[in-house]
């Protein structure tokens, strides 16, 4: 029986976005070794599972300067592999590509590095089948050409084919190496594992064409259970199975009808989050006056965050109000502060206000439609305080 | 609004005069001092108050006539006509009436500040009222806040929210300072934030090492196989060296004694070697017979000296134990007598015959038997000759006499049968023996009984001498106690000193047997050797002995000459010719020597190389334990998401100004882009096209000329400047208050202009005419148009 792991955008080491220096100890020690715990735990489950082969299929790293740690924690995960008689097979994505050159002479033989060309690797598992895997290494941090047609037609000499491909799905000349669920499917493989997208899906099955998702959510849109996928052989042909290893998670939740700070704390100790959680809250509906102060004032976020008990499980990072009333609703018809925003915020403005001593990410942010997003909820934010000011 | 007419009841040269203004371009020309500056200053004054006399300079205006201070407009505005009178300079009384309802308003001064808001009177003064001198004063309006005070023109009720978004705006600026040097909060992050980011880079470059550190290791580890590979080899060798240097000494054995081994000894042949070494283990039989002998021999005389000194328990010991095995052996003698005595009958051992029956036995039979057969005969005869009663009685008599010997017989047989098989004559004699054994039998209790009394008497004497306690008396049985005395005390069963010399005398004859014996074969022995030269069975050995390791010898050089093989024989052969016998030795030993020394100093750089490795390793494990890049990498990606939250709420601060701006005026551009965008086109209209366009830059009026040049609004000429600044007012008078345009009072403001610009500047302001009125006052009477107003 062939089994294998899918272990697609790993990002080994690559730092938690979107958290601020102020989080608790505890999390800030979580996210310390998230990464490392998560990739221990893909190199246990290969190990106790005895599969055949382990495929990462791009963003093994995270980039060029890859850590100490990081380097001995791949190597040490790659002997045990050996130990275990276990094959990796490696392609390098849009966000390592740089490791191509400087990290594999170091790895031991049992790990396939696949060349820039598309390559075709022919290996026997240890029930005896024979097994093609086929794929390619990105040489830059994009891939515009068509790769897919580069790709051999199944190999009829063996009793498995496999491609591995780091790319989304889209039309000639994206980014990121853009195919076809069709056009996969034209080559007749037993099972494609894909990589690049963090968000784990499914594009088609029998033969399964699969995101495996990141190995462990990295910000607060990578929300839920992430691991790899374990693939075995059956009488249907290769079928894959989602193993959860993140010890650490991104979620949301949404809250309705709390009265107050200490009614949405409640809310969150009872939401029994089993792992340590980051959370992005949303409270629904009008809220209640005495949250309504803190809201307006900007503070409701660290209210909450400092009234949970230091055990908590759950970390909220960002919170939003659902509220039917807009700014817009809310001023005189002739005052249309969310047209003004959003017309301030396309000028690019807010650049114009920060000097070059701006950190460069700070303001490459702002001039990205995250940051801007973020800067018009806060600008919202501020109107609709002076709104209620001046109901008051 | 339009100013429909004036009458003023005192101010300055005019006293009691009404003036009606009915074109909307007004022209009021008189000479110098025909009182044109104090009809504005009357309007003015009117509108906002007469002047206070607060400035030295100011001028008052007190009615040279003495009439009473103050006067009266009537204006039309989109609400209706209104007369508004203002009498009094200080303290002065404003009534203001509708000349349609004929209403008083309650609150003219309000009405008044709501009519003209949210301009003030200086505002108006910039804008709308002006003399040739006063024109550049609409640069006091384009400062810094010219946007702003736009706005608040424009848009009164902008007001409230532009201050609010000013607190704002300096609440963001407490935050962060545009300028390098900047001690904000944000800007000490900032600095903060470099920080890190140079210590990512150092723990960057530093872990960078990891990368050179595996590539040295992977290349010390390639050296260190190497090298491992050569020892292997020089291990190798050193070991070919070694054996070759222990082949030469065997080499060297099997050359030396090659004569020697081929003379074999003579030695006896087999039967005789096998005949010798047969009487030789019987002599070694006999030696070994006869000292067992001498032992016994010793040991009985021993005894014998030791008789006297049997200690007194003992001796009563040792009596008893005779006793009891007298007791015993005759208990037994009498008991295998009467087995042995019944083992002959059938019926097992017969009672003794008693006096009656030995007397039944011994009566001869066939005599009885033939006198009742006479005597029957005889009766019968008598009965057939004699029928009588005698004959009768005969009869009886005689079948009497048959009966009784017949019981007899029986009797007989029954006796036979008893002692069956004997017959009669041995069962009479075998009576003697058989009566003796019963007697004896009788006897075994008594005897039992004697013996039990020597048990009894053995065990007290074992109990008093100490040899055995009581409770190994009560554990053991009677034979266990006896067989513990026969071995322990009573060893030798002869006890008696007759006994003893018995033994001692038998001992003696035997050891003189076997001396013979022993003599005899020495003789034989002597025999067998002696064809041979061997004078005894030492040198018989030491012969057999000889010839085995020579044997030995043979073998040991035939293995050897295979085992060194072809290769190396011929080797030492040859360096036996070059060296000489007596150098190889030394020439392998140093040989050897040299393999020694380099395997040595490779096994030394070996180790070298290992230490390296360790080094290398161990570098490696400080880097991944001490690596802080992970960590700073996850820190540096928390400070920017505090920074990009921060400068957000930052930018959302000073932002609030721009969107308030932008939500009232509606529109891309803004209020100032619109003005200077009209104004310019005033100006290339007064200029004919010399000047296209007006730039207001960080406070600094500057005009493009047609070629595109720009100039500073100082480096015009001042006719042209005049231009510029009347073009601006123009623009602005347009722009600001337009639900109500407010009338242009301008006074001979045009003198600097040559004639050809005055004619365009008049042309504009009778075009602005039509939305706005126009008074124009000017000493120009030749502009005096059939309406127009001259003054004298």
């Amino acid at each position: 029986m062939l089994s294998f792991i899918h272990a697609g955008d790993v990002h080994l080491g690559n730092p938690f976005k979107g958290l601020s220096r102020q989080l608790p100890e505890k999390f800030q020690k979580e996210i310390q070794e998230a990464s490392f715990i998560a990739f221990q735990g893909l190199i246990d489950l290969a190990v106790t599972e005895k599969v055949d082969f382990v495929l990462f299929p791009g963003d093994l790293l995270n980039g060029s300067g890859v850590s100490a740690r990081v380097q001995a924690t791949l190597m040490s995960g790659f002997r045990q592999l050996k130990e275990a008689g276990i094959t990796a097979i490696v392609s390098f994505g849009n966000h390592d590509y740089q490791a191509f050159d400087s990290q594999p002479r170091f790895w031991p033989e049992n790990v396939l590095v696949f060349d820039h060309a598309v390559q075709e690797k022919v290996l026997t598992s240890r029930s005896g089948e024979r097994v093609a895997f086929t794929g390619f290494s990105y040489a830059d941090r994009s891939e515009r050409r068509q790769r897919l047609a580069d790709f051999p037609s199944r190999n009829p000499n063996v009793d498995y084919e496999i491609g591995l491909y780091h790319g989304s799905v889209g039309k000639l000349g994206d980014d990121y190496a853009a195919f076809s669920v069709d056009e996969m499917l034209a080559k007749n493989y037993d099972y494609w594992a894909l990589g690049h997208i963090h968000q784990r899906a499914t594009l088609h099955e029998q033969p399964t064409i699969a995101y495996s998702g990141n190995l462990q959510g990295l910000n607060r849109t990578e929300v839920g259970a992430k691991g790899v996928l374990l693939v075995q052989s059956g009488s249907h042909g290769l079928v894959e199975r989602f193993i959860d290893l993140a010890p650490v998670r991104f979620e949301a939740l949404t809250l309705t009808n709390v009265a107050d700070p200490l009614a949405v704390v409640d809310a969150l100790l009872q939401s029994n989050y089993s792992l340590p959680t980051f959370l992005t809250l949303t409270i629904d509906g009008p809220l209640q006056p005495a949250l309504r102060q803190a809201y307006d004032e900007g503070h409701l976020l660290e209210v909450i965050q400092q009234s949970l008990p230091k055990s908590s499980n759950v970390w909220p990072i960002e919170l939003t109000v659902q509220e039917q009333k807009t700014v817009v609703d809310a001023l005189s018809a002739t005052h249309d502060f969310s047209t003004a925003i959003e017309a301030v915020i396309q000028e690019g403005v807010g650049a114009k206000k920060l000097s070059d001593d701006v950190p460069l990410v700070v303001r490459e942010y702002l001039n990205q439609p995250e940051g801007q997003v973020a800067l018009r909820k806060s600008l919202e934010q501020l109107f609709s305080e002076r709104r209620s000011s001046d109901e008051d | 609004m339009k100013i429909e007419e004036i009458h003023i009841v005192g101010f300055g040269k005019w006293t009691d005069v009404t003036f009606r203004f009915s074109n909307d371009f007004q022209i009021i020309a008189g000479p110098n001092e025909a009182g044109k500056t104090s009809l504005k200053a009357f309007i003015i004054g009117v509108f906002f108050g007469f002047p206070r006399g607060r400035r030295a300079d100011q001028q008052l205006y007190e009615p040279r006539s003495g009439a009473r201070y103050g006067g009266r407009v009537t204006i039309a505005t989109q609400k209706g006509r209104f007369s508004i009178e203002r009498l009094d300079r200080t303290q002065s009384m404003l009534t203001v009436r509708s000349l349609d309802s004929g209403l008083t308003m309650p609150d003219p001064e309000k009405w008044l500040q709501r009519l003209f808001a949210p301009l003030t009177e200086k505002d108006y003064r910039h804008i709308f009222s002006f003399d040739e001198a006063e024109l550049d004063q609409v640069t006091n309006l384009t400062g810094d806040d010219f946007e702003q005070a736009l706005l608040t023109y424009a848009k009164p009720q902008t007001q409230q929210f532009l201050s609010w978004a000013d607190q704002h705006h300096q609440l963001g600026q407490q935050q962060f300072a545009q300028g390098k040097n900047g001690k904000r909060p944000l800007n000490m992050a900032n600095k903060a934030y470099r920080a890190l980011q140079e210590k990512q880079a150092l723990a960057s470059q530093q872990e960078g090492q990891y990368q050179n550190l595996l590539a040295k290791r992977l290349e010390l580890e390639a050296t260190l196989a190497q090298l491992t590979d050569e020892e292997t080899k020089l291990q190798e060798a050193l070991h070919d060296k070694q054996s070759e240097l222990a082949d030469w000494s065997l080499y060297q054995d099997v050359s030396t004694k090659k004569n020697a081994s081929k003379e074999l000894v003579e030695l006896p042949d087999e039967n005789r070697r096998q005949a010798i070494q047969e009487l030789e283990q019987e002599k070694r039989w006999l030696e070994k017979k006869a000292q067992k002998q001498q032992e016994a021999l010793t040991s009985i005389q021993q005894e014998l000296s030791d008789q006297n000194q049997v200690p007194p328990s003992e001796s009563v010991i040792r009596d008893t134990m005779a006793s009891l095995a007298a007791y015993q052996s005759e208990e037994e003698r009498i008991v295998q007598a009467i087995a042995h005595a019944g083992h002959g009958f059938t019926r097992g051992l017969p009672q003794p015959l008693n006096q009656t029956e030995e007397k039944l036995l011994q009566k001869s039979a066939r005599l009885p038997w033939t006198v009742a057969f006479l005597l029957l005969g005889a009766s019968l005869l008598a009965a057939l000759l004699l029928p009588g009663l005698e004959a009768g009685l005969l009869l009886v008599v005689s079948l009497a006499l048959l009966g009784f010997f017949w019981q007899q017989k029986s009797k007989k047989r029954a006796l036979l049968d008893r002692f069956a098989p004997l017959n009669q004559a041995a069962i009479l004699a075998y009576q003697d023996r058989l009566r003796t054994i019963y007697r004896e039998q009788s006897q075994l209790p008594l005897i039992d009984k004697q013996r039990q009394q020597a048990l009894q008497a053995l065990k007290k004497a074992l109990l008093q001498s100490g040899r055995l306690d009581e409770a190994t008396l009560a554990a053991w049985s009677d034979d266990q106690v006896q067989d513990w005395v026969k071995e322990e005390l009573l060893d030798c069963r002869h006890t008696g000193k007759t006994g003893l010399n018995h033994r001692l005398q038998e001992a003696l004859r035997q050891q003189a047997a076997i001396a013979k014996q022993k003599e005899q074969l020495a003789e034989r022995l002597q025999e067998q050797l002696a064809p041979y030269g061997l004078a005894n069975i030492d040198d018989f050995y030491e012969r057999i002995n000889q010839q085995q390791k020579q044997e030995q010898l043979l073998v040991a050089q035939r293995m050897a000459t295979k085992q060194l093989g072809q290769g190396r024989l011929a080797t030492f052969s040859k360096l036996v010719d070059t060296l000489g016998q007596e150098n190889v030795a030394n020439h392998l030993q140093a040989q050897l020597g040299e393999y020694q020394n380099k395997l040595a100093s490779l096994r030394q750089s070996k180790n070298q190389q290992q230490q390296l490795i360790a080094d290398v390793s161990a570098q490696l494990t400080q880097l991944v334990e001490k690596g802080s890049l992970t960590s700073i990498s996850q820190e540096l990606a928390n400070f920017e998401s505090d920074l990009k939250e921060d400068y957000v709420h930052y930018l959302a601060q000073v932002l609030a100004v721009d969107v308030v701006k932008r939500a009232f005026v509606g529109k891309e551009d803004s209020l100032a882009h619109q003005v200077f965008e009209q104004a310019g086109a005033y100006l290339a209209q007064l200029t004919e096209g010399a000047y296209q366009r007006i730039l207001l830059n960080d406070g600094s009026i500057n005009v493009f000329d047609s070629a595109g040049q720009l100039f500073r609004a100082i480096e015009l000429s001042s006719g042209t400047r005049d231009l510029l600044f009347l073009a601006i007012r123009l623009a602005l008078s347009t722009s600001v208050h337009r639900e109500e345009p407010l009338p242009l009072l301008i006074d001979d403001a045009l003198v600097h202009l040559d004639h050809q610009r005055r004619q365009a500047a008049l042309v504009l302001l009778q075009e602005l005419a039509t939305e706005q009125q126009v008074l124009f006052w000017t000493f120009d009477e030749g502009l005096l148009g059939p309406s127009g107003i001259r003054l004298t």
